[in-house]
């Protein structure tokens, strides 16, 4: 009979390690990022996104660097990256973000200010139109 | 031309015969499941950023769909439920008899159809947490189940997986078997399937054969799942667990290459299972998983989420669950039970063959196998090829989080193993490679059952008909503008 396997059991520890990755910060709680998408719902394609940043008091927030993610819910869809551009004061915007295919997005926001603060935020949204051309 | 053996192969041959090689390869498994497990249930949120969507869903499924076509059922051989289960082997009595009644597919089945449910109506390809507790409740069944009943009980009668790997390895080109029959024939001991002890079976003296008790210790199993060697055929049951290979003591068991497909329209007397023509629960998993692949493929395209929507109306519900459930009770059973009846009717009216519905799907039915195994094949390698880097930067990520900062920032950027353009006319291929395949079988199978002739092409027809129907069912799926979203009926 096969006898248990010492090394990997010691080894067990370290691997369910890096299981404890948790849920990503939401970071300063002062800041409000928030991010609407133009046209509702978008289609595939591409697709506005107007952000906005602002302190807890509505106050707009200007010379933040934001980046947005863009992933689908099902894994292995490879995720869209853009970077915002300033816009007025408070106001963010990339003209044309690119939705590669039909089905659930989750839009993830990361905003890093001059001063080091730096905020996350998250939007699912559901992305109609065709793809032809494969399962 | 004679059948080649895998045992006998370089490199691959030695690490197959060493006795500890399934262990290692279910140690390795084990580690990825564990992975998986504690992603799941304490990492992101997010299925692409977490292991516990990327493997399973997108790995696993595609390296199983390429084991089946060009090996066999090696994912059963590596299977990491196995290592608790044995452990529950040796700290429970595991003596009671699977019980009579369940002996057959059909718990398998329904479990089967369970399993697909689940997966749709709550998204579990979008759900790590979920999946990882999927896994937890493998494990538990798997050691539960064989900790209390003899053999390998819930790989022959229960795991759902297990009958995926079953039914469509049935058109791979490896099986277990046997080298010389000469050899099995003059066998006193059959050790391949009572397992080998410290004290001979006695039979070679002429004496009464000593029970297992009156044995000594066990030195190695035989076959849990029942299949003996002598008159095994074929990969139906077969775990490729190589617990017959290591216990014949004339080293007459293999893992031998032979003609993908051919044991479908072949119906011999098969051990620890019977014939094929005489078990309607098998047939009825095999058609099941047939048209199982076309229904699991029609939740991905854009079509499916219009029809939920409607059907959510017409029911006066916004249960996506209930809504996926009615669906797939039409789609995988109701309608598929339909259209067989009417093809086994037909088929028996003209091939006069006077069988009743029942019989004649029990023999025909294996034939489409190969097409639903064709369509399983496109779907997954779809999602294999597409998302098969995507794995790097999750363990970029993994490690980066234990501090192992060697594998660099995560590249986010991987994932297509293939350019786009080659998707469509890879997923065509396997589809209409399945379907030339079906045709084949259910004329070979028509050939056994009625003879050369005019007769074989009547019974055929409905069964070749069916068959192309399904293809282009398929065909017409892979056409279809994908969606990859959650079930959100009132959308």
């Amino acid at each position: 009979m096969n006898r248990p396997h010492p090394p990997a059991i010691l080894l067990l520890p370290l691997i369910l390690l890096g299981g404890c990755r948790g849920e990503i910060e939401t970071g300063d709680t002062g800041l409000v990022l928030e991010v609407a998408i133009s046209p509702t719902p978008p289609a595939v394609g591409s697709a506005r996104l107007i952000i906005s940043l602002e302190d807890s008091a509505g106050g707009p927030i200007d010379g933040a660097e934001i980046v947005v993610e863009g992933n689908m819910s099902h894994a292995g869809m490879v995720p869209v990256i853009d970077t915002a551009q300033a816009e007025g004061p408070g106001r963010y915007g990339i003209s044309a973000f690119r939705f590669t295919m039909a089905g659930d997005w989750i839009l993830s926001l990361h905003a890093t200010l001059p001063d080091g603060r730096w905020v996350r935020n998250q939007k699912a949204t559901n992305v109609v139109g065709a793809m032809g051309g494969g399962l | 031309m004679g059948r080649r053996d895998l045992l006998k192969a370089p490199l691959l041959g030695p690490f197959l015969r060493w006795r500890h090689s399934r262990s290692l390869l279910q140690v390795l498994f084990l580690g990825v499941a564990l992975v998986v497990m504690a992603d799941g249930f304490w990492g992101p949120r997010l299925a692409p950023k977490n292991m516990a969507g990327v493997l399973p869903w997108v790995h696993w499924r595609g390296f199983v769909a390429l084991a089946l076509l060009v090996a066999g059922n090696l994912f059963c051989m590596a299977c990491p439920f196995m290592l608790p289960r044995r452990l529950a082997k040796k700290l429970f009595p595991a003596q009671k008899h699977w019980p009579k009644a369940l002996r057959t597919k059909w718990l398998a089945l329904f479990l089967l159809f369970l399993f697909l449910w689940a997966y749709e109506a709550y998204d579990l390809w979008s759900n790590p947490f979920l999946t990882a507790w999927l896994a937890l409740a493998y494990f538990l069944a798997a050691s539960v189940i064989d900790g209390f009943f003899r053999g390998a009980a819930f790989c022959k009668h229960v795991c759902p997986i297990g009958q995926f790997h079953f039914v469509n390895s049935l058109a791979s080109p490896l099986e277990v078997g046997i080298r010389e029959a000469e050899v099995c024939a003059s066998c006193r001991t059959r050790d391949c399937i009572v397992g080998r002890y410290e004290a001979p079976r006695g039979l070679d003296s002429g004496t009464k054969a000593l029970r297992p008790h009156e044995r000594g210790k066990l030195l190695q199993n035989g076959c849990e799942l029942w299949l003996y060697q002598e008159t095994k055929t074929g990969n139906m049951d077969c775990t490729f667990c190589m617990e017959c290979i290591h216990a014949c003591p004339h080293d007459n068991v293999g893992i031998l290459t032979r003609a993908p497909a051919k044991e479908l329209w072949e119906d011999p007397q098969r051990a620890g299972v019977g014939r094929f023509s005489q078990r309607p629960d098998l047939a009825a998993l095999a058609l099941f998983l047939t048209f199982a692949a076309f229904m699991n493929a029609f939740g991905m395209v854009a079509p499916v989420y219009a029809m939920e929507a409607w059907m959510g109306r017409a029911m006066g519900t916004t249960s996506g669950p209930l809504v996926v459930g009615i669906l797939f009770l039409v789609g995988m059973v109701l309608l598929p039970a339909l259209l067989v009846a009417g093809v086994a009717a037909a088929s028996s009216a003209l091939s006069g063959s006077g069988r009743t519905i029942v019989q004649e799907a029990t023999r025909y039915g294996y034939a489409l196998v190969p097409v639903g195994f064709g369509m399983w094949i496109a779907h997954y390698l779809y999602h294999f090829l597409v998302g098969g880097f995507a794995v790097i930067p999750v363990t970029q990520e993994y490690l980066a989080f234990l501090g192992l900062s060697f594998a660099g920032v995560p590249a986010w950027g991987l994932g297509p193993m293939v350019p786009e353009s080659w998707l469509l006319p890879l997923e065509l291929i396997f589809l209409e490679l399945g379907l030339l395949v079906s045709l084949v079988v259910s004329y070979r199978i028509a050939v056994r059952e009625v003879g050369e002739g005019p007769r074989a092409v009547r019974a055929f027809a409905p069964w070749g008909l069916l068959a192309v129907l399904l293809s282009a069912a398929g065909v017409w799926l892979l056409l279809q503008p994908m969606e990859m979203r959650g079930t959100l009926v009132g959308g």
